[in-house]
């Protein structure tokens, strides 16, 4: 895919078929979205004139991208949407609570002082209460907890002798404070595979904080970011990301939004198991896994659905003898990073969600995997039934430690 | 039959039949305009949009520059909401003689049209769709100008001064005595009822039909009727009008128009004033010229084209083209034919409609023994939207659909805002490539001048965007059901509004808008079923 387009021509690909609207997960639970036809390519012709042109509606965008995915025009709905967005909190102003919920990197590295004292105030029920009521935190909404010890603190890098390949691993803010397990079991895989990896500090990717309008603050990420990671790419280093709102950010956000160009970034950059596939596809990857006896849901993340290289996970998955995922095709889970923890969109973020309830229960299945944290967030939250990064599935079936709950 | 009486009667409803319309009403001579079809079906509408600043003229007739000039500043005062002070460009390419561009400047600084040499480097930044090859720019006080409102806000001032206005009505005949006319006769065209008219004096604004009814009263005039042909955009490619920096030629103008661009004309004689067909050949030539100025113009999507027809005037026969004046020419047929109580105002151009207008009126006034003077230069043609109003319609409609449905609707904005305000489903936008809402249609659809599903297209600009009426159309059509005029013969208001539409996008029909045509095929032909719909 090339990166050198016109964007106005994009516009013109729009032949209003709606069916952008007709898979909206947003719009088919709430009348309070104009859709993204209206607030995107439609509004696009008016803001050419007039900048201002955002309807309010617009905060109600989830940005799960399904838009981008079904339009059959190829035309970048989403990323109207969010420029959209952020021209509308640039003329309004943000709440207060959507400027920190868009800062994850800052939230994170706050909470670092005393993570335990910050996962038990935010599981304290009047302390929840009292921030529905005067922030519009939805008070029903678990937080995700803050692991004791972040994964950079934790990785220790092996030395490979004669590696396979080397990857600098972008692992993201959730899986650097909530999930480091998610990181650790890749470290192992790569390892057992002689693959090299190296790990750096960066800035959050930016996605929560354009999904907020925040969008200057995500540019500067986005210029950090970008600088590390071509330093890498000149090294010759592949890199590789776990979580799909990462990936998606790195390779595609970043130009869509801000023009840059990362077009090299684009494709250097690879999801864990979009690697392990192409390892594998090379006859280089470790085939010899041992039997997992157990039935899995698996959820597709909206965002690795956009990045569009498939599935990767499900096909090394299924390397594994006796172990059955259960695709559950169910569409959005409907948090959408911050937007379900916000009041207002609370209701709808659950009610979206309730297509993936619904597939599990169909399916009979007791226990999940996904790529996405916030994927996993929700759907525990709305199931009640445990979830886990695919990653450390494969950890398991290799017999390295795969830091699944025993 | 029905009789009516007034003192004129105006025939035309074009720019400048309103014109005279209004001015009639504000001398306090009464007055009923007739128009064959809905206002502003014709050539006032079917133009580039171009409120000119006189630089196009400058060079070869410095009157007419100065004209436009002035009021091109007249309209911007009195038609605020009518006019988008967009600003235009000149544009110079390698293969223009620049010792056009020097006379150019010289023309312009004569006439007081004002003018400023750009940097082409930081106007190419602007506007990367213009061509790298441009050698000089300037910028002039160029401006859009939206036709289908300034005649609408023209009438309904108008009428606010007591004057008449019938559409749908066709003169029939005209009735003379002692080489005078006493009156006309006036044909329904949609149910063939005959109003007879008694009055003192008609007055001849029929544009590119004022042969046809000269004709009526025994009279002869010879109208050069001169096709111009257009293309309309999907997008703003600029934010200024361009103008190529050279004798006037075709396809030489680009103006933004709201939502979209405008690339026009040709210049083709016909015998028809309805020849309004857009040709493929010409879409083509126009493509060619217009590449010139923007290199990758194939690359942008046209949603249509269409044509209208210049009504030029030439005393003297012979010339043709663009060599015909574009001034205008008022005709006392006293004085010429010796009859009595008919004035036939001629040629001319949009941007003038005003001044027309005014010395149109002094002359009947004069012959009337009326002593009023003009007052159209001055007062606004409809009151500015109050910024309270203009808040609720935001709280209503949302950004920026409140905006222009304030600028379509002028003095009605209220009503519907308030319409919108009690009955939420009523904020929906019918038509959302064009932000028209079912508060807007309901209350044009119910004006009593809205015929067709086109009439409200004119005047709401519902089905002029992307899609072309898609589904602005049927959406419309069935929130209509309990309005009387459209509850039943939904199959032929479809069938009209689309093949209006589709005339217009058959010359284009490729890349999206072919996709979009499809998309229009497979939901009326295959959905609706109405594959058997009569061919134009």
């Amino acid at each position: 895919m090339t990166q050198k387009h016109d964007k106005h021509l994009i516009l013109d690909n729009c032949i209003k078929c709606s069916i952008c609207v007709a898979n909206c997960p947003v719009v088919k639970v709430t009348d309070k979205y104009a859709g993204p036809k209206q607030n995107g390519p439609d509004l696009e012709r008016f803001r050419l004139d007039e900048p201002r042109a955002v309807h309010p509606s617009i905060e109600y965008c989830s940005n799960c991208k399904t838009c981008d995915v079904v339009c059959p025009s190829g035309v970048n709905v989403s990323a109207m949407n969010c420029k959209a967005k952020g021209e509308y909190v640039a003329l309004h102003g943000a709440p207060i609570r959507d400027q920190v919920l868009g800062r994850v990197e800052l939230i994170c590295k706050a909470a670092q002082i005393a993570p335990w004292l910050v996962n038990w105030a935010a599981n304290v029920k009047p302390f929840r209460a009292i921030g529905e009521a005067t922030v519009g935190v939805a008070a029903d909404m678990p937080f995700p907890r803050f692991a004791s010890r972040t994964f950079l603190q934790q990785y220790k890098p092996k030395k490979i002798n004669n590696p396979k390949g080397k990857v600098l691993y972008y692992p993201g803010c959730y899986v650097n404070y909530y999930t480091p397990q998610v990181g650790l079991a890749l470290a192992e895989v790569f390892a057992h595979n002689g693959i090299e990896m190296v790990v750096d500090s960066f800035n959050c990717c930016g996605l929560p904080t354009v999904s907020n309008g925040l969008t200057e603050v995500a540019k500067g990420y986005a210029r950090n970011n970008v600088a590390k990671l071509n330093s890498y790419i000149e090294k010759g280093y592949k890199i590789i990301t776990t979580c799909p709102s990462c990936n998606l950010t790195l390779r595609q956000e970043y130009h869509e939004l801000f023009d840059m160009d990362t077009e090299r970034i684009n494709n250097e950059t690879f999801d864990a198991f979009e690697y392990l596939l192409m390892l594998h596809e090379a006859g280089k990857l470790d085939t010899r896994l041992k039997a997992l006896p157990q039935r899995f849901g698996y959820h597709q993340p909206c965002h690795l659905r956009s990045v569009g290289f498939g599935i990767p996970s499900l096909e090394i998955l299924r390397l594994i003898p006796q172990l059955e995922v259960h695709n559950l095709e169910a569409g959005c889970c409907g948090l959408s990073g911050s937007y379900g923890f916000k009041k207002e969109k609370y209701p709808i973020s659950k009610e979206i969600g309730q297509n993936v309830v619904q597939s599990i229960q169909e399916a009979g299945v007791t226990q999940n995997i996904t790529e996405c944290g916030m994927c996993q967030l929700q759907i525990n939250h709305l199931s009640g039934l445990p979830i886990h990064h695919p990653i450390q599935l494969l950890a398991e079936a290799y017999g390295l430690p795969s830091y699944l709950p025993k | 039959m029905a009789t009516e009486k007034v003192q004129v009667v105006v025939v035309g409803g074009g720019a400048t039949g309103t014109g005279i319309l209004r001015d009639l009403a504000m001398r306090g001579i009464s007055a009923l305009l007739v128009e064959q079809g809905d206002l502003a079906h014709g050539t006032s509408s079917r133009f580039h949009g171009l409120l000119h600043s006189g630089g196009r003229y400058a060079v070869k007739d410095q009157e007419a520059a100065k004209e436009c000039l002035e009021e091109n500043m007249i309209l911007r005062r009195i038609a605020s909401d009518c006019v988008e002070p967009t600003g235009g460009l000149f544009a110079a390419l390698p293969e223009d003689d620049p010792a056009y561009a020097e006379k150019w400047v010289k023309a312009c600084a004569e006439s007081g049209i004002k003018t400023e040499e750009l940097n082409v480097k930081e106007l190419l930044k602007k506007y990367p769709v213009l061509s790298p090859r441009i050698t000089k720019a300037y910028s002039t006080p160029d401006a859009a100008v939206d036709g289908f409102r300034l005649l609408w806000s023209n009438v309904n001032s108008a009428r606010r001064y007591g004057a008449k206005m019938v559409t749908y009505h066709k003169l029939s005949a005209v009735s003379r005595a002692n080489g005078a006319i006493t009156g006309v006769e006036l044909t329904n065209t949609l149910n063939g009822e005959i109003t007879s008219v008694e009055c003192q004096m008609v007055i001849n604004a029929a544009g590119a039909w004022a042969g046809e009814v000269a004709t009526m009263a025994g009279l002869e005039i010879h109208m050069i009727k001169d096709k111009g042909t257009l293309l309309a955009f999907n997008h703003r490619l600029t934010n200024q009008v361009v103008n190529r920096l050279r004798p006037p030629g075709d396809a030489d103008i680009f103006v933004p128009h709201g939502t979209i661009t405008l690339l026009g004309t040709t210049s083709i004689a016909v015998e028809d004033p309805n020849c309004t067909k857009p040709s493929e050949i010409e879409v083509e030539n126009m493509l060619n010229i217009g590449r010139e100025t923007m290199p990758n113009i194939d690359n942008y999507r046209i949603i249509r084209a269409f044509a209208g027809v210049r009504p030029l005037y030439q005393a003297n026969k012979g010339a043709g083209g663009r060599a015909v004046t574009r001034n205008f020419a008022l005709i006392d047929h006293e004085q010429k034919d010796g009859l009595k109580g008919l004035v036939s105002i001629v040629g001319g151009k949009f941007t003038t409609y005003r001044l027309m207008a005014e010395k149109t009126v002094d002359l009947a006034a004069k012959k009337l023994g009326n002593n009023t003077p003009c007052r159209t230069a001055e007062e606004p043609l409809t009151q500015p939207v109050t910024s309270e109003m203009l808040e609720r319609g935001k709280k209503v409609f949302g950004v920026p659909g409140y905006k222009k449905a304030a600028e379509r609707l002028g003095d009605a904005y209220g009503k519907v805002v308030e319409k919108a305000e009690q009955d939420p489903s009523m904020r929906r936008m019918f038509c959302e490539c064009e932000l028209v809402s079912a508060s807007e249609i309901d209350y044009v659809a119910k004006d009593g001048d809205s015929k067709t599903l086109s009439d409200i297209r004119r005047k709401t600009r519902m089905g002029m965007g992307t899609c072309q009426g898609i589904f602005c159309s049927y959406r419309t059509l069935g929130a209509l059901g309990n309005n009387p005029q459209f509850t039943v013969g939904h199959r032929e208001f479809i069938t009209e509004f689309l093949q209006n539409r589709w005339r217009g996008i058959r010359p284009v029909l490729w890349g999206q808008q072919l996709r979009e045509t499809q998309l229009s095929t497979g939901i009326f032909c295959s959905l609706f079923g109405m594959e058997r719909m009569n061919d134009e």
